[in-house]
């Protein structure tokens, strides 16, 4: 009997070196886990039946990833594998081909088990808006596991898998991370090749791991980074592990934050500061617009990304009296509500008269976040913010409240309009109607520097 | 925002909605457009860099050889299309005939 609860990605390596286990008693194990808690919680959208086959042609386990079981958030391509992004119009869409990393997790070993349920196209905090219903919360079912990758992050909180990938575009790893009480990275943009990944916002998107420590995160990053051919925004860069200085934009804490999300937040950083840690107080006013920056541009690039579907060339299609109509019945009746919801924002920020106010005025300000950040970091190696301004909220709660929904991004937006490195990681838990719901703590670093965010990540799973 | 201005953008858009629907949105882009609007006041005071991009690479370029064989993933893409005919994607008519 495998404890998977007690698993790390280095301790299966040396259970499968020294004959403990197999990798295909771990895909056993594993499979039967999802069949016993995925009917509650929704998180796995298939289980792949190659996967058993697969793990029991590994037997080279140089490679710390061989064997090692994973699951895709369900807008990564795998060759053969259905791929829906949970959308009705892409519900019995097959992958024709697979992204560098599939390709790159492949060559290492690495076993894909299953994919995950999301927010339809990865637009969503919540997974509330999967075509394929909610992911719930594996802590407290009554509540949302969070999103876009709600379900890679609560397939990993409830032991379905060690590890997973999800896509970041504004917090879409690190908040299901910190409601499913899992360690989420969201890496440089362009470090991760796109390729393969479906589009949502491609100037922000970023694919990561989600795992149960910040040592697991680092092994599934540094098998998927790298320069590709196949997307020219790739880019290596260089780095260090400094963490002594901590800079917190205390100003962006004033409002709008749940009072145990603080303490726990303040807490933290007193733990840190305990073992040796400088805290600086930092204040970049112009983080304050981020938010803003970010339901300006994606929903522009969304616009753009999403005009590929249109019942042609792939996944559904509504049959319309001409070519035209046909665009209108199958956009209008298989693309959810919010993902009509950004397009037609988009399209309104785009349109001649608004662009310039809209558009261009968002690139200018993300141009001055990017500045002020640059300017920051001589200063301080990391800075940190909680994850989330609260706790998982209850499954329906901010269904009406789209501008609330949005909210949720405040902390997690920054590093993918700036385009830098951020990780969550869990930091504790708060008491709800007898539940203790987790809550995480944000790390983000400098381009190109994840080391720093491993580093100080690993140093805070010490202090907690 | 109006409702004919939701249906207008629907209709840009390409997407069908229903009036309901456009109200719905209506409300929606109201709260969101009075949120993202404070981006104009951080613009004043700073920021003339209108640099559009994410990426510091600036024209990547790869040599064109290492070419797929003619026809290597044709069946597989053409699967996938919701109608097709002797090696094409079919569409419906486009122009009327009146």
């Amino acid at each position: 009997m495998i404890n998977l609860n007690e698993l790390t990605i280095k301790k299966i390596n040396e259970a499968f070196k020294s004959g403990e286990f197999t990798p295909a008693d771990l895909v056993d194990a594993y499979i039967e886990q999802i069949k016993k808690e995925n009917g509650d919680i929704n998180a796995v959208l298939e289980i792949f039946n190659d996967a058993k086959e697969k793990a029991s042609r590994i037997t080279d386990f140089s490679n710390p990833m061989a064997g090692i079981p994973i699951i895709f958030k369900d807008n990564i391509l795998i060759e053969g594998k259905t791929a829906s992004a949970s959308s009705k119009i892409l519900e019995n869409y097959t992958s024709t081909y697979s992204s560098t990393a599939t390709t790159k997790l492949e060559q290492a070993g690495a076993i894909i088990l299953g994919r995950a349920n999301m927010d339809e196209f990865a637009m969503g905090a919540s997974t509330e808006n999967s075509a394929f219903g909610v992911t719930k919360n594996p802590i407290d079912i009554e509540r949302v596991s969070g999103g876009s990758s709600g379900g890679s992050a609560a397939a990993v909180a409830s032991n379905m898998a060690i590890c997973a990938l999800g896509s970041d575009t504004g917090g879409s790893i690190r908040q299901p991370s910190a409601f499913c009480g899992v360690v989420g990275l969201k890496p440089t943009y362009g470090s991760v090749s796109r390729y393969g990944l479906m589009a949502m916002a491609s100037s922000f998107d970023v694919i990561g791991p989600i795992t149960k420590t910040v040592e697991d995160a680092e092994i599934v990053f540094n098998t998927i980074k790298g320069v590709d051919e196949m997307d020219q925004t790739t880019a290596e860069g260089a780095g260090d592990s400094n963490t002594k200085k901590i800079g917190v934009p205390r100003n962006f804490l004033k409002e709008g934050v749940d009072e145990d999300v603080l303490q726990n937040f303040n807490d933290s950083l007193q733990k840190l500061e305990e073992a040796g840690h400088e805290i600086i107080d930092i204040d970049i006013p112009s983080l304050e617009y981020a938010l803003s920056v970010y339901y300006i541009l994606v929903p522009a690039e969304v616009s753009s990304n999403m005009s590929r579907y249109d019942g042609i060339k792939f996944g559904e299609r509504v049959e319309g009296e001409n070519l035209e109509d046909g665009y209108f019945k199958t956009r209008g009746q298989l693309l959810g509500e919010e993902v009509k919801r950004r397009i037609m924002l988009g399209t309104y920020v785009l349109s001649t008269g608004y662009s310039d106010e809209y558009y261009r005025n968002a690139w200018k300000a993300r141009n001055k976040i990017k500045k002020d950040l640059e300017e920051k970091f001589k200063n301080v190696d990391v800075i940190a913010l909680p994850t989330t301004p609260n706790p998982a909220n209850k499954i329906g709660e901010l269904k009406n409240d789209v501008m609330k929904a949005y909210l949720s991004d405040i902390f997690t937006v920054s590093a993918n309009v700036a385009g830098i490195p951020a990780i969550s990681i869990p930091s504790g838990e708060v008491d709800r109607e007898g539940k203790k719901l987790p809550l995480g703590i944000q790390f983000m670093a400098p381009w190109f520097n994840e080391e720093r965010l491993f580093t100080i990540g690993k140093e805070f799973e010490d202090v907690r | 925002m109006k409702k004919e201005e939701i249906q207008h953008l629907a209709k840009l858009s390409r997407i069908e909605i229903s009036d309901d629907e456009a109200q719905k949105y209506t409300e929606d882009f109201d709260k969101i457009l009075a949120y993202v609007d404070k981006i104009k006041e951080l613009n004043k005071e700073s920021s003339d860099d209108i640099t559009i991009g994410n990426s510091s690479n600036v024209n990547v370029f790869r040599n064109d050889d290492d070419v797929q064989e003619t026809g290597k993933y044709t069946e597989n893409i053409l699967k996938e299309a919701p109608d097709t005919h002797e090696g094409f994607i079919k569409v419906k008519k486009i122009l009327n005939n009146d």
